[in-house]
């Protein structure tokens, strides 16, 4: 059967400030062929209180992947991570860090973060899936079915 | 502020950004309405009216639009080019058009300057500033700034003290 999603989309959130990025990312998601829904937040305050389900957020879906620039206003990415994994419903979550280069991408490895990998924006779509296939998370055995032809 | 019987006619191919547009209005309490045109011809037909129905003054009940230069079909030059050359043919009162554009390009700004556009804004690059930009935006042309009034159709020696 063509077309056909198995199972349900990918709830994928992701974190970023830059409206450009973000649109690219978007666009990379849609172009990867994982059956997804996107939530899409500017800073991590609000991140946060998505996550929490908090306030308007209170029916926001649990994510099955996160996309975070850490560079947010209000509250930061660094921030925000410690947030998450602090928190048990939450710290299982697999989190993609988003960077501006190489050489930034480096720089943020030395820091040991705990996240899960890093991707160099603008993100293309076959990297994205390649570092989301690294992962082997067990929601993605089902999700990474290829859709149509 | 109650600008609820205003009208912003925004120019916006991509979906995602007229949903920042109507979150960044909605913050700020703004209650105007929004139009959407998703391509050059379609705004033209928002402003001129479609063909079996031809508008007296394009775009009357429009109270500003919103362009963005990068647009399907006719672009927002274009746009602005049909609405230089309908001006001064008793379209005088053609609502106010400010550019809302990603292109920062010098050459673009004094030829969207030239062909009548009273503002141009570059969009910021991120959220929280695009949402501060598209808030003062609003406020200031619908709600602080004063159109030129009505003038009378006929007698063309109204419209020529101005020149």
């Amino acid at each position: 059967m063509r077309n056909r999603a198995i199972g349900r989309p990918a709830e994928i959130l992701l974190i970023e400030d830059n409206l450009g990025d973000a649109r690219l990312t978007r666009e990379a998601l849609a172009d990867g062929r994982i059956p997804h829904r996107l939530s899409m937040l500017f800073d991590g305050q609000e991140a946060s209180e998505f996550l929490h389900r908090q306030g308007v957020f209170a029916r926001a879906p649990r994510p099955d992947l996160i996309l975070l620039d850490l560079s947010l206003p209000k509250m930061d990415g660094r921030e925000l991570l410690a947030v998450i994994r602090a928190n048990p419903d939450l710290a299982a979550i697999p989190v993609i860090v988003l960077t501006a280069s190489e050489a930034h991408e480096d720089y943020l490895r030395a820091e040991s973060l705990s996240v899960d990998a890093y991707l160099t924006k603008p993100v293309a779509a076959d990297r994205l899936l390649a570092v989301v296939r690294q992962m082997k998370r067990d929601w993605l055995e089902h999700l990474l079915q290829p859709v149509g032809g | 502020m109650d600008i609820s019987h205003k009208t912003i006619l925004l120019a916006e191919d991509d979906p995602n950004d007229e949903e920042l547009f109507r979150q960044a209005i909605a913050q700020a309490n703004i209650n105007c309405r929004v139009e959407v045109a998703r391509d050059g011809e379609e705004l033209m037909r928002y402003l001129f009216g479609t063909a079996d129905q031809r508008r007296v003054e394009p775009g009357a009940d429009i109270d500003l639009v919103l362009l963005d230069l990068k647009m399907p079909k006719l672009n927002g030059l274009q746009v602005l080019t049909v609405m230089h050359n309908a001006h001064g043919a008793g379209h005088e009162h053609a609502p106010p058009i400010v550019v809302f554009t990603s292109s920062d390009a010098e050459q673009d700004v004094s030829t969207a300057y030239d062909l009548g556009a009273v503002s141009y804004v570059a969009k910021p690059v991120t959220h929280g500033r695009f949402v501060e930009t598209v808030q003062q935006l609003v406020i200031y042309w619908l709600g602080v700034n004063r159109r030129a009034p009505r003038r009378r159709q006929r007698g063309a020696s109204w419209a020529s003290t101005t020149s």
